[in-house]
C-alpha cells in the first residue's frame, strides 16, 4: 500500500529523472566492464592454459577494468542517499517536493561517469590484455604493463569525481 | 610504381582474445638463438635429439632410439601444431590450407613416382594432408577393384593439368612448376576468401621473391622464355608482364628495377656474389629472414587470428631448422657449415 502510494509520487515528480541517471550509471559501466574483464580474462586463461604460474599478476591486469563498474555503482548510491530511498517515508517527502528541473540536473550529474566508464572500461580491457601478453613475454616486466592499463583508469575516474561534485551541488532543498 | 606492401592487420576480432594468450605463452617456448646455438654444438645427432625431448618437444621426440624414428616424431610435431590451430581457430577454413599444402606435396611425390619406377619412399609422404594418402595413390594408379574416389575440384586439376605437361615433355620437372602453381593459387584464394591481409600479403611476398629467383636461375642457364611463363607464380604483387619484358635485359638491370619494391634489399645483398660464384644460397637466406621478418608483425597483434598463423608458420620454420640440424649431424658436416644454412628464429 505505501510502497504503491511512493512509486505513483516517484512516478509524478521529477525523481523518476534522477532514478534513470542512477540506472544509467550502473547499467553503462556494467556494460563496460563485464566487456573489458572479458577480454583480459580469455586472455589470461590462455596464458595458464599453457603456464599456470603468475596467477596474481594476471589477476590485478584483469581486475583493473572492472573498477569502472564500482565507480558505477558509487555514484547510483550517491543518488539513492541523497533521494533518501532507503526511508519509505523520507523518500515520499523527497518526491512530493521535487521538480523535473531537479530531477534531470541529477540525471545529468550522473553520464560523466556513465559514459567515461563505459568506453573507458573497454579499452582498458584490450590494454590490459596486450599487458596480459607482456607478461606473458616478460613476467619481470609485468607492473609496466599495469602501468599503461592505469593511465585509462584516470579518466574514468575523473569522470567519477565529476559526477560527485555534481550531485554534492544539486540541492534538494523542500523549503521555500 | 607497384603497389606498396602496407602490412594492413585483418579487423580486430576480440573473440580470439583466449587464442592470443595462450599463444604469447607458447611463443615463449619456440626455441631462440641460443637454443639453436646449443644445438649446434651438441656432438651428434642423438645428442640433438637428447636436447629437444627434454624442452618443448617431449611428446613427441622422447624415447626415440632410432634416428630413422625422427622424420616420424618431426609429423607427430606437425600434426600437434595443426590440431592445436583448429582448435585455437574461429575459422576451420583458415588451418586447412595448411594441411591441404601437404596433399599437394603429397600428390607430386606419388605423380613422380608413378612416372619414374613406381616406388615411393615412405619418409617422402606427409600425413597432415586432409585427403587419406591412399585415395591419392588410387587416383594416380587406379585399382579396378578399389572404386572410383573422389578428391576435390582442385586437386584434380592440378593432377590433370600435371599429367598433361609431362606428357608433352616428358621431365619430371614439370610436375613440381605445375602442382606448385596450383598450391600457391588455392592457398592465396582461400586467404582472399578469407579475407585474412595477413596470409595474402605472406602469400604475395612468397609469390614475389620465388618469381625473382627463378628469374635469375632461368636466366643463368639459358632458359627459354617459355620456361620462365610456366615456373612464375600467379597472384605476387609484381606480375606476370613485370618479368616476360625484361626477358632480354642483363641480370644487373633487372635487379635495379627492383630498387622501388620492398625487396629492394634481399636483391641487393643476396645478389652481390652472384657475379663470381652463381650461387643463390645468400639469396635464399635472405628471403626467409624477409619471410620471418613479415610473420613477426603478428607479435604485436592483441586480437585476431594472425599471432596464430604467425605461431604455425613459426613453428614450421623451426621444424624445419632441427631438420637441417639433424640431417647435417647425421652427414657429419661442421657446425659452421650447418650453420650457414640456418635462419633468424621467430622468437
Amino acid at each position: 500500500m505505501q510502497l504503491a502510494e511512493l512509486l505513483a509520487a516517484i512516478f509524478n515528480s521529477g525523481m523518476v529523472y534522477a532514478l534513470m541517471g542512477a540506472a544509467a550509471a550502473v547499467i553503462l559501466t556494467g556494460i563496460g566492464s563485464a566487456t573489458g574483464i572479458g577480454y583480459t580474462a580469455s586472455a589470461s586463461a590462455g596464458v595458464m592454459t599453457e603456464d599456470p604460474r603468475g596467477f596474481g599478476k594476471y589477476l590485478i591486469l584483469v581486475a583493473l577494468p572492472g573498477t569502472q563498474g564500482i565507480y558505477g555503482f558509487v555514484a547510483a548510491f550517491l543518488v539513492i542517499m541523497k533521494l533518501q530511498l532507503t526511508n519509505m517515508a523520507d523518500a515520499a517527502a523527497i518526491a512530493a517536493s521535487m521538480t523535473t528541473a531537479q530531477g534531470l540536473q541529477i540525471l545529468y550529474a550522473c553520464l560523466p561517469i556513465a559514459f567515461a566508464g563505459l568506453v573507458s572500461a573497454i579499452h582498458q580491457g584490450k590494454v590490459c590484455t596486450a599487458g596480459v601478453g607482456l607478461t606473458a613475454k616478460q613476467p619481470s616486466e609485468s607492473g609496466k604493463a599495469l602501468v599503461f592499463g592505469v593511465f585509462v583508469e584516470f579518466y574514468a575516474v575523473l569522470g567519477l569525481i565529476i559526477t560527485i561534485f555534481m550531485l554534492n551541488g544539486i540541492s534538494l532543498g523542500t523549503g521555500a | 610504381m607497384q603497389e606498396q606492401q602496407i602490412f594492413r592487420p585483418s579487423k580486430e576480432n576480440t573473440g580470439y582474445a583466449y587464442a592470443v594468450g595462450r599463444i604469447r605463452a607458447m611463443e615463449t617456448r619456440l626455441l631462440n638463438g641460443t637454443d639453436i646455438t646449443r644445438l649446434l654444438e651438441a656432438d651428434s645427432a642423438a645428442e640433438v635429439i637428447k636436447i629437444l625431448s627434454e624442452g618443448e618437444y617431449e611428446k613427441t621426440m622422447s624415447g626415440i632410439s632410432d634416428i630413422m624414428d625422427f622424420e616420424t616424431a618431426l609429423n607427430q610435431e606437425r600434426e600437434y601444431v595443426y590440431n592445436l590451430i583448429d582448435e585455437l581457430s574461429l575459422d576451420p577454413q583458415l588451418s586447412q590450407i595448411f594441411r591441404i599444402k601437404w596433399d599437394f606435396h603429397n600428390l607430386k611425390v606419388l605423380l613422380k613416382s608413378n612416372y619414374q619406377d613406381g616406388s615411393v619412399s615412405q619418409d617422402a609422404l606427409v600425413e597432415s594432408g586432409t585427403i587419406p594418402i591412399e585415395d591419392l595413390k588410387q587416383k594416380i594408379q587406379p585399382d579396378e577393384e578399389a572404386g572410383n574416389v573422389n578428391l576435390p575440384q582442385y586437386i584434380n586439376d592440378a593432377l590433370d593439368e600435371a599429367k598433361e605437361s609431362y606428357e608433352e615433355d616428358q621431365n619430371p620437372q614439370v610436375i613440381d612448376i605445375v602442382i606448385d602453381r596450383h598450391m600457391h593459387s588455392f592457398m592465396y584464394k582461400s586467404a582472399e576468401d578469407a579475407d585474412n591481409n595477413f596470409m595474402t600479403g605472406y602469400l604475395k611476398a612468397i609469390a614475389d621473391l620465388t618469381n625473382i629467383k627463378s628469374f635469375i636461375r632461368i636466366k643463368s642457364l639459358d632458359e627459354t622464355m617459355r620456361l620462365l611463363d610456366a615456373v612464375l607464380l600467379p597472384h605476387g604483387s609484381l606480375d606476370k608482364q613485370f618479368y616476360i619484358k625484361q626477358f632480354d635485359e642483363t641480370v644487373d638491370n633487372f635487379a635495379a628495377s627492383l630498387s622501388n619494391t620492398p625487396y629492394a634489399q634481399v636483391v641487393a645483398e643476396g645478389l652481390r656474389s652472384w657475379p663470381e660464384d652463381k650461387s643463390l644460397a645468400v639469396y635464399e637466406r635472405l628471403s626467409d629472414e624477409y619471410f620471418m621478418d613479415f610473420i613477426r608483425k603478428a607479435k604485436y597483434m592483441v586480437f585476431g587470428v594472425e599471432p596464430i598463423i604467425g605461431y604455425l608458420l613459426a613453428k614450421e620454420h623451426e621444424m624445419k631448422l632441427i631438420r637441417i640440424i639433424v640431417i647435417g649431424k647425421l652427414n657429419d658436416l661442421p657446425s659452421d657449415a650447418i650453420k650457414e644454412r640456418l635462419r633468424k628464429t621467430y622468437v
